[in-house]
């Protein structure tokens, strides 16, 4: 098995892959009764046309991963909540975007709960009944994200930021698009996707690392004969922006603003390289717009943003994105209010390297209290796995980045031509 | 020994100051909470006020961005204060958390800078430059932001639900009033209200402090010693007011332009007196509506695929049994048709024993995964604190592992059906009594 450690947090992180393809990612937390379990793929909202291993090309409707996800937790033979519940342990799924991932936690039934784990996911049981059942259950879960303003904002502001793209759709997909969804569409999508090459698994807890990975081999099913790897089809994405201004209204009492700065490109498949975008792009809004801003002192002393201001970045191969959100009864002047402010930081130079030390600082402890317990080792090494990077490559990152890449990223990322807006107007 | 047997140290620092600590070198992060406890009573819209404005800056650190700076500069920890509601009490917490010196690069020790800077957060405002209590635009924005979250809340439609249904459900008791005050109370707080409040958290209310670290405990006794070791006058809390539930369900509607209704109900019980059958209430919870294994999640989501989520909960010191789902408003009738039912069959023992096996296990799981968390410790042991039980994890293992479905359906005979609720669309329940 091939190793990782980190000297200074004294945790290491075995890697193996099995023999049908499924790499796996092991932390040993010796003195711990929870034991963690994450299986996941590079499967998610986004993949709705495909050519599957066949060489068939697949239309399917969006919403499809998250459905799949629900169908699964029905499990074959048995409910996989009452397989789980029996064993006492705390389980869920999630679908996002671009991939899709499994956890159980327990205390001491580790194997029965990995036996449940790589069971349930790779053996389905989709029928059309079984979906149906399932409509109205994912039609409330649906409403309630559209319920949600934080969820309804930015999924606006994908749609000013994107003229075509799957991120315009959340993950769960829509009332209507997830009524289309049939026992056909799951089954294949399951078919495609669901593949020993594309499935990660990360585990943590007082594991032996090769015991561990003789019960995995032994729970896995051999890879399937022949076959390409499923390749998603995504639309063309123009470099612009789609609208530089989206509104909509919503029944809330002041309105909410979400905008921010597209790349024009995604940075491509390299993982080094959208690792390190993702960190310095979070740096740059973060040392121009964080509590710790000179910008985020003065806009809160002058009543722009309250406390519900906030950022974000996000990126994947295609895409990449810098959100800000927030509330104002005047969004048109709250916007140019951060215009300025983002102005402002470009052309503020001489404490940047200062503040990153500091900023730099406050990153190191918080990771090192986010790689504590065994839960938050396995779904750091599951990210980790999807993403293609080491759980502690980010302190190597961390002390790469110079004031220099950070200049460098704010000029490229927070252009004005790259810059839109979404509103949420009550209604 | 194993860590569920462990039980946190316990000091007495002066009258009403109680510290409860265990040290756990696995631990990377340590934490320490220290709860300002007073009643919900017309001064609660100057507590929560004044901690939004101590967090604006300390004589040493005059604004939020230098106090956010310090922070980054101690390797990203954390001092904040934050309110809550906890049955009949509003609970002020100063919440500390830093990254043992062991696992820095320079192995520096962190601890008693936070726990310095968490001191001066409530001790060592900043004040104004005329000698006034605070500086009077730090007073004015924060009391407009605070303003501005009261009338947002209908914004966040779940937790909107949630505060409209305990104004029905617990009228007339303290629980009933809002955190934050009312639009009315916040706007005529004063400045010196705010420091009256100030002084009120810092020197009067009960204290409560909880640690869970690599660091020895005795530094943390040392440092709330010195702090808290010299007050004798703090004050006690008045016991939690009991209502009884009406002879008739009450029913309520609150119209609003949503997507999805939130439909809430509660139960009322009398407090258990004793471990045993505050654990037997546990274990009834558990298979009413305590996971996907429940009864309510069982025949609401997935045989009458009602709700997307359904759950129940207790408040154990005031009574309550809450449940809580989103849903399509026209299955408003068919949830509660289900609520009822699935109650009456857990008093009447209507649970097979693979479901009561099921719901045990959980809870036990639950508690053998404690010792591997910080915040999961100190949450557990506050919990004990607050039942006033003080119990290992194992000692809870123990009793679940002991109890019969008899105690199980007697925990469930005493729940009371009180007050059903629907937040919904205008056009959807006109049966029910509209409120708004």
């Amino acid at each position: 098995m091939k190793t990782v450690y980190n000297q200074q947090l004294n945790e290491t992180v075995y890697y193996a892959t099995s023999r049908s393809g499924v790499e796996v990612a092991i932390v040993p937390k010796p003195g711990f009764s929870t034991s963690v379990g994450s299986f996941g793929l590079g499967f998610g909202g986004n993949d709705i046309h495909f050519r599957n291993p066949q060489g068939q090309l697949v239309e399917v409707p969006y919403g499809s991963a998250h459905f799949l996800e629900h169908k699964l937790f029905e499990g074959k033979d048995k409910k996989v909540f009452d397989r789980f519940g029996e064993l006492g342990a705390d389980f869920n799924g999630g679908t996002g975007h671009r991939s899709t991932s499994y956890f159980f936690e327990t205390a001491g039934r580790f194997q029965e709960c990995l036996e449940v784990l790589l069971d349930f996911v790779q053996h389905p049981l989709i029928t059309e009944e079984r979906v149906a059942k399932e409509m109205g259950i994912i039609e409330q879960e649906v409403r309630m994200y559209e319920d949600m303003p934080m969820s309804r904002g930015a999924t606006l502001l994908m749609k000013a930021f994107y003229h075509r793209h799957g991120l315009r759709i959340s993950p769960a997909g829509t009332v209507e698009t997830v009524r289309a969804i049939r026992a056909e569409h799951l089954q294949a999508c399951h078919d495609a996707f669901y593949r020993p090459n594309r499935l990660k698994l990360g585990l943590a807890g007082d594991l032996d690392p090769d015991e561990t990975m003789a019960l995995v081999e032994s729970y896995l099913d051999p890879a399937p004969e022949g076959g390409r790897d499923a390749q998603s089809h995504f639309p063309e994405e123009p470099e612009s922006v789609a609208e530089k201004w989206l509104e909509e209204e919503f029944p809330i009492s002041i309105p909410h603003v979400w905008m921010g700065w597209r790349d024009p490109r995604g940075c491509g498949p390299d993982p080094e390289a959208k690792a390190f975008r993702k960190l310095i792009s979070s740096v740059v809004l973060e040392l121009a717009f964080d509590e710790s801003s000179y910008l985020h002192h003065d806009l809160y002393q002058r009543g722009v943003i309250d406390d519900n201001f906030g950022y974000y970045y996000s990126n994947d191969d295609d895409y990449g994105y810098g959100m800000l959100f927030g509330r104002s009864q005047n969004p048109e002047a709250f916007v140019e209010e951060i215009q300025q402010a983002a102005a402002r930081f470009l052309h503020q130079d001489d404490s940047l390297e200062r503040d990153w030390q500091r900023v730099r600082r406050g990153h190191w402890g918080m990771v090192v209290g986010g790689l504590q317990s065994p839960y938050q080792f396995a779904v750091w090494t599951m990210r980790g796995l999807l993403e293609q990077w080491d759980p502690f490559q980010i302190f190597h990152m961390l002390d790469s980045i110079t004031p220099e890449q950070i200049r460098q990223r704010a000029r490229e990322m927070l252009s004005p031509e790259n810059f839109a807006v979404a509103v949420l107007r009550s209604s | 020994m194993s860590p569920l047997h462990r039980r946190p140290q316990q000091w007495n620092l002066a009258p009403q100051v109680q510290c409860l600590s265990l040290q756990e070198p696995r631990f990377k992060r340590s934490l320490l909470w220290l709860h300002f406890e007073r009643p919900m009573d017309q001064f609660r819209a100057g507590r929560t006020l004044v901690t939004e404005v101590l967090q604006q800056g300390c004589r040493r650190h005059p604004s939020r961005l230098h106090l956010v700076r310090a922070m980054e500069e101690a390797y990203g920890a954390q001092t904040a204060l934050h309110g809550r509601r906890r049955g009949d009490v509003q609970e002020i917490t100063l919440a500390m958390q830093w990254t043992s010196g062991r696992f820095l690069p320079a192995g520096e020790d962190l601890c008693p800078t936070v726990l310095n800077l968490g001191k001066e957060l409530l001790e060592d405002p900043r004040r104004g430059d005329g000698g006034e209590p605070f500086v009077a635009e730090v007073v004015e924005r924060e009391r407009q932001n605070l303003l501005r979250r009261i009338r947002n809340l209908r914004d966040h439609r779940g937790q909107y639900a949630a505060e409209r249904f305990r104004e029905r459900m617990c009228a007339g008791e303290p629980c009933a009033l809002p955190l934050t005050g009312t639009e009315e109370e916040v706007t005529a707080l004063a400045a010196s209200d705010l420091e009256q409040a100030r002084s009120e958290i810092a020197d009067r209310a009960s204290v409560s402090a909880i640690y869970v670290g690599s660091e020895d405990p005795e530094s943390i006794r040392e440092f709330l010693s010195s702090w808290f070791g010299t007050r004798q006058d703090r004050q006690a809390l008045p016991p939690p007011v009991l209502a009884e539930a009406p002879p008739q369900l009450r029913e309520y509607f609150d119209p609003l332009e949503v997507e999805q209704a939130h439909f809430c109900f509660g139960f009322r019980f009398p407090p258990p007196a004793d471990s045993e059958s505050t654990e037997a209430l546990s274990l009834a919870n558990q298979v009413f509506g305590g996971g996907p294994s429940s009864r309510l999640f069982q025949v609401v989501r997935e045989q009458k695929s009602l709700a997307y989520s359904i759950y129940s909960l207790i408040r154990t010191v005031k009574g309550h049994l809450i449940v809580g789902a989103g849903i399509d408003p026209a299955s408003y009738e068919a949830v509660l048709d289900s609520v009822f039912e699935q109650a009456k069959l857990v008093a009447e023992g209507g649970f097979s024993d693979a479901e009561l096996e099921t719901a045990r296990i959980h809870l036990i799981q639950d508690l053998r995964r404690i010792p591997d968390s910080a915040s999961d410790w100190a949450t557990f042991m506050d919990r004990e604190r607050w039942l006033n039980l003080n119990r290992t994890p194992a000692e809870r293992i123990r009793v679940l592992e002991q109890l019969n479905r008899e105690q199980v359906m007697e925990a469930a005979q005493q729940w009371q059906a009180d007050t059903a609720y629907l937040l919904s669309p205008a056009d959807q329940k006109s049966r029910l009594e509209c409120l708004s």
